[in-house]
């Protein structure tokens, strides 16, 4: 079910007759992830780019410099053309369109000095005491009573240049798409191997797709253009793409951030999927906090279109509803104690808020310390099915094997303290199993690391203590207003509304930010290094624009 | 001498979260300005030296965790 995409390695050569169409074919599926060519000797060489590269990327470059200086963005389109009429039609229209924008703005900016000018010398006041001659000045007046003339005709073109803007935005940013298409075909040669008559690309397909592209090669080119597997060794590495549902989706960010899993190493999105909104709402825990973040990362979504936008944006709101659930557990909304403002104290028999964090501190602290020894267990328990794929299982019980025995020896300890002096035992055995197993696999360097797997541990501590913080600062918030502003009336009410709304506003900021960041941590130090290499690559088709 | 004993612990605590908290400062300050320049060569690397410069804030962390230990299981003992 979680499995990714499988990746198999093809190899694609022809004559160079065909290496156009080829390209053409390849650029339109959109499905081939084209590996580099780099090692050239006297028979295989790099290709060459085909037509002119250089003048096309010109005009690209300045159609570029007009989008980005007038703001132009791809939401503006509102027309479409298709592609024939774009190449035929627009060529022309696109470099007298450039070429009119820049007169306007030389006019422009030299109409701007002028009027500086003028404004600098009247300036100066009496120009005659200065010592100017009085032809000069004669003619200087001629210039300054013509002056509204010149800003008139200021206007004239800034008008001109908006009309000019909003006609064409659509046709530049449509040519701009087109151009860069374009130019990824031209330049594919030199991500090919040559010779003098016939070209090969190497690259990966996923396997699914492997008997279209057959289909279409062969329906196309017959046998003047051969496709083959390739075989693969696993050093190689393999191009990743994801095939997660919906909802995981956005937490592939956080692999784009940290690294792309190899090829077949467990791919860890859906556990951070579900441990990283549980830690992000444990930390952050506010009924209000949550809802804020909620709203107003569906309206951020509305403006914010791009990939990374959105999927962080999708963790966010994610992580708002754990925030919300256990603001309810902790009974707070913006700090407060909604229950007691609310007027229920207890459902069902139960005392609510559940926990208090202020005052149930050491149940939370060690809450947090159990979910480390779990989160930690999970990451060695897949890192016992990494290494058991790659090397065998002896490996992977000594590597891996001695510290999940370890963390059970510990937890067996803890519960002999509460349980039974049996566990105790028990606790001991496996103790004394998994140092045997940790000497013989990582010699006795192995022992100090035990140092470092109890500090990991430890760090889960931070659920505890970032919530605290941030519960805390809302609380000096409230009260600071309630207490001390609100109770001296007139012109401090609204006063203290000021400070409630600033106070909260800066407070949310800290909270996502330290519960992402805290949350981010706990799973790249503390849950990777237990079983993640990562070092694979993203999957990118070749005519995609990225 | 009771007094004393609280005293100590107060002042314990207040050590506990003051001087952790400038040591992660202190580390961090190093490690951003790293990360600051490390992103200056290459932007990619922007996830992870966000990552490693709050690294260093375990330490505060568990400065934190001893203070209210000290407070709250500690000093009930004393008084």
């Amino acid at each position: 079910m979680l499995s990714n995409e499988r990746m198999t390695k093809i190899a694609l050569f022809g004559t160079k007759d065909t290496m156009k169409d080829t390209i053409e074919v390849l650029h339109s599926l959109k499905i081939i992830h084209i590996v580099d060519f780099k090692e050239q000797d006297e028979t295989f060489q790099i290709g060459k780019p085909l037509g002119e590269v250089s003048k096309f990327s010109e005009i690209l470059l300045s159609i570029r410099s007009i989008l980005s200086s007038f703001d132009i963005r791809p939401d503006n389109i509102k027309e479409t053309y298709s592609k024939r009429e774009i190449t035929r039609e627009l060529e022309l229209d696109v470099l007298k369109t450039e070429k009119e924008i820049k007169e306007l703005n030389e006019k422009i900016s030299k109409i701007n000095s002028v009027l500086v000018e003028i404004d600098q010398l009247k300036s100066i006041g009496d120009l005659e005491n200065v010592g100017f001659e009085k032809n000069f000045l004669k003619s200087f007046n001629n210039v300054v009573t013509s002056k509204s003339l010149l800003e008139s005709q200021l206007i004239k073109f800034k008008n001109r240049l908006d009309t000019i803007i909003k006609e064409k935005s659509s046709y530049l940013l449509q040519y701009e798409d087109f151009l860069s298409s374009e130019i990824d075909k031209m330049e594919a040669p030199l991500r090919f191997s040559t010779t003098t008559n016939t070209f090969l690309v190497e690259g990966w397909i996923p396997e699914s797709k492997f008997e279209i592209l057959e289909g279409i090669i062969k329906k196309k080119f017959s046998d003047r253009v051969h496709l083959e597997k390739v075989k693969y060794s696993d050093e190689e590495a393999v191009p990743v793409e994801f095939k997660h549902p919906a909802p995981v989706k956005p937490f592939e960010l956080l692999l784009d951030l940290f690294e792309y899993p190899k090829n077949k190493e467990i791919d860890p999105t859906f556990a951070i999927f579900i441990t990283f909104p549980l830690f992000y709402g444990i930390m952050l825990g506010d009924i209000g906090y949550g809802l804020v973040i909620f709203l107003s990362s569906i309206l951020l979504k509305m403006k914010f279109k791009t990939e990374g936008w959105k999927m962080l944006l999708g963790i966010l709101e994610y992580s708002s509803l754990y925030t919300i659930v256990f603001g309810f557990i902790d009974g707070e909304f913006f700090g407060l104690d909604i229950f007691k403002l609310l007027g229920i104290e207890e459902i069902f028999g139960i005392n609510l808020p559940l926990i208090d964090r202020i005052v149930d501190f050491m149940p939370v602290l060690i809450m947090s310390i159990i979910i480390g020894i779990f989160h930690v267990l999970l990451g060695l328990i897949l890192g016992f099915i990494n290494v058991n794929k790659a090397h065998g299982l002896k490996e992977a019980v000594l590597e891996k094997g001695s510290w999940i025995i370890l963390i059970f020896s510990i937890i067996s300890l803890a519960a002999g303290n509460y349980i039974s002096n049996y566990f105790i035992y028990v606790g001991g055995a496996l103790l004394l199993i998994s140092l045997v197993l940790l000497v013989i696999g990582e010699g006795f360097i192995g022992l100090i690391e035990i140092f470092g797997i109890m500090s990991n541990i430890l760090s889960y501590v931070r659920l505890m203590a970032i919530g605290l913080s941030s519960v805390g600062v809302a609380i000096v918030i409230n009260s600071i207003v309630l207490d001390i502003i609100m109770p001296k009336g007139g012109i401090f009410v609204p006063l203290g509304y000021i400070v409630l709304v600033v106070g909260h506003i800066g407070n949310i900021m800290l909270g996502i930010l330290a519960s992402f960041l805290h949350a981010l941590r706990l799973h790249y130090v503390e849950f990777f290094t237990k079983f993640y290499e990562g070092g694979g690559i993203k999957f990118k088709p070749f005519g995609i624009k990225y | 001498m009771a007094e004393l004993a609280v005293i100590v612990v107060v002042l314990s605590s207040a050590i506990a979260v003051g001087i952790t908290g400038l040591a992660a400062a202190w580390a961090e300050k190093h490690i951003g300005s790293a990360a600051v320049g490390a992103m200056a060569e290459k932007e990619e690397l922007f996830g992870k030296g966000l990552v490693l410069t709050v690294i260093p804030e375990t330490i505060v962390i568990f400065g934190l965790t001893v203070a209210l230990v000290l407070l709250f299981v500690v000093l009930p003992q004393v008084l």
